[in-house]
């Protein structure tokens, strides 16, 4: 009982506060884009409570597990990860022409949300095991290669957006072990030019690419509308149209016009940023972003705490990836990210992200739990 | 690493986030609060939607209530265009389920998503029971597509009276340019023909609307405000259904008789026309125009093949008002009024015929042993034609014109339908002007009896005949009462005078109709024909010279010969005599107003 009393002590309430604040808006939100009202119909919304509460258990228990374990385990973590999305390339079931899930007894899972909370652990403890950071391009490059079967599965079902996620929190990672910053920079701008160049030559020239169209033209319509206005072009407009006529204070919970009457496409899901901001206006878009803002810090916060190198990669890893969500799915709606299809972390209707998030908050709660005790 | 380079490294991750953080909340702002306003009003205008409602048209019913042209309810389709990719997979498996082409109605879709792209495109009218259901089951399938209850114009009696009624169709781009159809928009329907076309302003009424607001699948989900429409308001006509229904009738049957008659075949006696006036007011009674068309074939949306078959026989033209033709015989009576009035004939005064007029010898009369010493009276009765060269030879064109004028030949009768021609009334300037000589002395003669130049409408026949029965020019009228939907008149027409021959003596007209009573008493042109019929009927046959085929057929006349009440006018295009091809129609017509039917 002393232990855990001391452990109850050490337990950061920030993290859990913003966890639950989410998590209202996010009940809230999913309700109004599902028209639970209406309809009659609160599946969604029950079905969101239950992760919500699965959630929060994750985070309790992850928290007074000592995260340490995951780094002994790290070969595990990367056979299970390869082992589910393989599966799901051989077994996965189809939907809106991408094979993201997998049915287990009487649930349906997407292993790539869980893919990147893996990942996190497996490359964390590859970097922590090796001796110096990598520091030469070809150290760089090399501790890379160990990402990219899972990137290259994840892309293959096809899910862009996830597959562009475990890059973003590597070279996260890369930085917080030590590698040098501007050979990262570097990287990331000459990639960010390397595929605006090839998109660019693709729809200018025909330059052949891996990619389906509709991927390709979300990520040029932010450029130039006018090259898909019925697809990705109408979902981007529809959106920044409930975004815009939120205004300051919102049209209210449920009175959301665009989300209502379905104009706005995936608003539970993707989109669910749009509804917030028309149904409760910029005090609402602004308001979750400041409680990310702060959940953010704080994780930055329990980094600088962490014990040993281990605890301060996976802490970082784990806030690039929550951050890089943040950015590409609230700028998607406002329509300067392009639209890949990536949750809202802890607000999106969706099991998988959702559990997984809270698997990554639970670690992170786990690494604060076991820092390094500043003597009073 | 150092604490040192850790603190940094984590102090540039911070940064990030801050940056990260600004450009978003820099967006919302941008677009949450400065253009906050011109986002709302795109949201609205995104939800809110005006489905018109169609104002039922105004019936068209005759002078005994009976209704020849009503609305009767039907079902339009129409695909809202809200999102373009939806409306245009709509178009496409509604065209299978409608039975049209879908390229077309895919086409129909895109441009009214580039003319109207807050509105909807009809697809579809009039759609059967079948379809109806069939769109409804399935709706969840097709976005955007509403099916809307529709009054769909309807003429009850088919293509009786076609060319009084006209039709109705949808705006043509023309007319929408035109600033008397400011007010409408594309796809309505307006009337293009008949008195749907000259009534239109009393017969459209006034389209009201309901405000729906609309999901993203383009179903209504609530309605906000309706207006109601307006409906258009009755018109009563002058047309009497049964006479209508007999002399189209007795038209059609005589035409077939002639084209397959056993001695003398007049293989293109399709067309025609009936004119029945009413002499004491002008009323229009019957107006017929063959070949014909079902003008409910236009509510319904008409096929293009059966367009160009009808187009290619003329039946969109009024031959009662809008084409001239040569009168013949039947224009003696002005050149008997003239002559009388102007002197240049006495009453009893003897023409010698030999069988062609001896000043020019090339003009023969129709008997080739002639007729001999012929009065007035009998060169009316047997119709002569020597007698009334010789009138010609005597008056000129000019003093024939001045009494053709009188009886309205030569101009519009101001019959309210629009196309009315106005003929041709020939003078001696008119000669000049047109072919730079003077008139002749044969075309004076010809003149005379009604060939050369003269070139009158079947309503002007009709009415000059009304004119000479009553000795009072009417201006012949189809609606008598425009009648607003509550039953209230709002117009009732008076018969309106045009002209009073108070100044011709009444001796002159009476011996005119005396010479064309005689027509149908033995040994008249018509007497066969009107042998047996219990009133007597004054009339004239005509056969005019048609240098492009058979000669046309004509009969005139009117009765009761003591206190007439209608006038008739019959015309069969190369029917030939008008004795044996049209007076037999105008009988029939007697018949059904005097004896079949009561007289009115």
């Amino acid at each position: 009982m002393q232990r855990r009393r001391r452990d109850w002590k050490n337990f950061d309430i920030t993290l859990v506060v913003c966890f639950l604040l989410l998590s209202v808006v996010s009940l809230l939100m999913v309700a109004s884009a599902t028209r639970a009202r209406s309809t009659h119909d609160y599946s969604v919304v029950k079905k969101q409570a239950t992760w919500v509460a699965t959630g929060l258990v994750l985070i309790i228990g992850l928290a007074f597990t000592p995260y340490e374990q995951w780094l002994s385990h790290e070969r595990w973590l990367y056979v299970v990860n390869l082992g589910l999305l393989l599966a799901v390339l051989i077994f996965g079931r189809s939907a809106l022409g991408a094979q993201r899930w997998l049915k287990v007894g009487p649930v349906v899972i997407q292993p790539s949300e869980l893919a990147k909370v893996i990942t996190v652990l497996s490359f964390g403890a590859y970097l922590s095991k090796s001796d110096a950071p990598p520091r030469s391009w070809k150290e760089i490059f090399g501790t890379l290669l160990y990402i990219l079967p899972s990137a290259l599965l994840i892309f293959k079902q096809p899910d862009l957006g996830t597959s562009l996620v475990l890059p973003v929190v590597a070279v996260g990672m890369l930085y917080m072990a030590g590698a040098p910053g501007t050979k990262l920079a570097t990287m990331i701008c000459g990639a960010l030019a390397l595929v605006g160049g090839l998109i660019w030559g693709h729809f200018r020239y025909g330059i052949p690419l891996p990619f389906h169209d509709y991927q390709l033209k979300r990520v040029a319509v932010l450029f130039d509308p006018s090259l898909d206005p019925l697809g990705a072009g109408y979902h981007i407009r529809q959106s920044i149209i409930a975004l815009g006529s939120g205004k300051l204070v919102g049209k209210g919970i449920f009175m959301g016009d665009q989300s209502q009457l379905k104009f706005l496409p995936e608003a539970s899901t993707d989109f669910i940023y749009a509804v917030i901001g028309e149904e409760l206006g910029f005090l609402g878009t602004m308001g979750i972003l400041l409680v990310y803002l702060v959940l953010l810090l704080r994780m930055l916060k329990i980094a600088s705490q962490a014990k040993d190198t281990y605890g301060r990669l996976i802490t970082a890893g784990m806030m690039s990836m929550l951050a890089f969500h943040v950015l590409v799915n609230a700028g998607m709606t406002m329509g300067i990210m392009p639209v890949v299809g990536i949750p809202l972390p802890f607000v999106s209707a969706g099991g998988s992200s959702f559990l997984a998030n809270s698997i990554a908050l639970g670690i992170v709660e786990s690494v604060y739990v076991h820092r390094q005790k500043i003597p009073f | 690493m150092t604490v040192e380079e850790i603190q940094k490294r984590l102090a540039v991750f911070l940064i990030l986030l801050l940056v990260m953080t600004s450009i978003l909340s820099l967006r919302l702002v941008g677009l949450q609060l400065v253009n906050g306003e011109k986002y709302e009003k795109l949201s609205v205008g995104n939800k809110l939607r005006v489905i018109p409602l169609q104002a039922p048209r105004g019936d068209i019913l005759d002078r005994n209530l009976q209704p020849l042209a009503s609305s009767r309810p039907a079902f339009s389709v129409s695909i809202m265009l809200l999102n373009p990719n939806d409306a245009l997979e709509s178009a496409k498996k509604l065209g299978a389920i409608i039975g049209k082409d879908p390229g077309e109605l895919v086409r129909k879709v895109q441009e009214g998503l580039k003319l109207r792209p807050f509105d909807s495109v009809k697809v579809a009218s009039d759609i059967s029971p079948e379809i109806h259901t069939q769109i409804a089951e399935m709706l969840d399938e097709l976005p955007g597509v509403v099916i809307e209850a529709e009054p769909i114009r309807y003429y009850p009696q088919g293509s009786l009276a076609a060319h009084v009624l006209g039709y109705v169709h949808e705006i043509s781009q023309e007319q929408l340019s035109k600033p008397q159809f400011q007010s409408y928009k594309p796809g309505d329907l307006v009337g293009q023909f008949g008195l749907e076309a000259s009534y239109e302003s009393v017969l459209r009424g006034t389209n009201g609307g309901k405000q729906v607001e609309v999901d993203a699948t383009g179903h209504p989900r609530s309605i906000l405000g309706r207006t109601e429409p307006i409906p258009g308001q009755t018109i009563l006509t002058t047309i009497d259904s049964r006479i209508q229904k007999v002399a189209e009738e007795a038209l059609t049957e005589q035409m077939k008789r002639l084209r397959e008659s056993p001695g003398r075949p007049f293989p293109n006696a399709k067309s025609g026309a009936v004119v029945v006036l009413d002499v004491r007011t002008g009323a229009v009674l019957a107006l017929v125009s063959l070949p014909s068309f079902d003008p409910n074939e236009f509510a319904r949306g008409i096929s293009a093949a059966k367009f160009n078959e009808l187009q290619s026989q003329n039946a969109f033209v009024d031959r009662a008002i809008s084409l001239a033709y040569p009168p013949g015989s039947t224009f003696k009576m002005v050149t008997a009024v003239a002559a009388l009035e102007e002197k240049k004939v006495a009453k009893d005064e003897t023409v010698y015929d030999p069988g062609y007029h001896p000043a020019v010898p090339s003009l023969h009369c129709w008997g080739a042993s002639g007729h001999g010493a012929v009065n007035l009276v009998r060169a009316i009765k047997e119709s002569c034609n020597v007698f009334f060269y010789e009138m010609g030879r005597r008056l000129g064109l000019d003093a024939i014109a001045k009494y053709a004028a009188r009886f309205g030949l030569g101009k519009q009768t101001g019959v309210d339908l629009y196309g009315e021609a106005t003929g041709l009334l020939p003078t001696t300037s008119w000669k000049k002007s047109v072919y730079h000589e003077d008139v002749l002395m044969a075309e004076n003669m010809m003149a005379g009896m009604g060939q050369t130049f003269h070139l009158y409408t079947p309503i002007q026949l009709a009415n000059y005949i009304a004119t000479l029965a009553t000795g009072v020019r009417h201006k012949p009228f189809l609606v008598q009462k425009v009648i607003a939907p509550d039953g209230k008149i709002v117009e009732e027409k008076v018969p309106v005078v045009e002209d009073n021959l108070g100044d011709i003596k009444p001796e002159t007209l009476e011996l005119v109709r005396k010479g064309m009573l005689e027509v149908t008493k033995p040994g008249g042109t018509a007497a066969g024909v009107f042998a047996g019929l219990p009133i007597d009927v004054a009339g004239k046959t005509g056969t005019a010279e048609n240098s492009l085929g058979d000669n046309h057929a004509w009969f005139v006349g009117y009765a009761p010969f003591q206190n007439p009440e209608i006038a008739v006018c019959v015309l069969i295009e190369q029917g030939g005599h008008g004795s044996s091809a049209a007076a037999p129609v105008a009988r029939k017509i007697f018949e059904a107003y005097f004896i079949s039917g009561g007289a009115n």
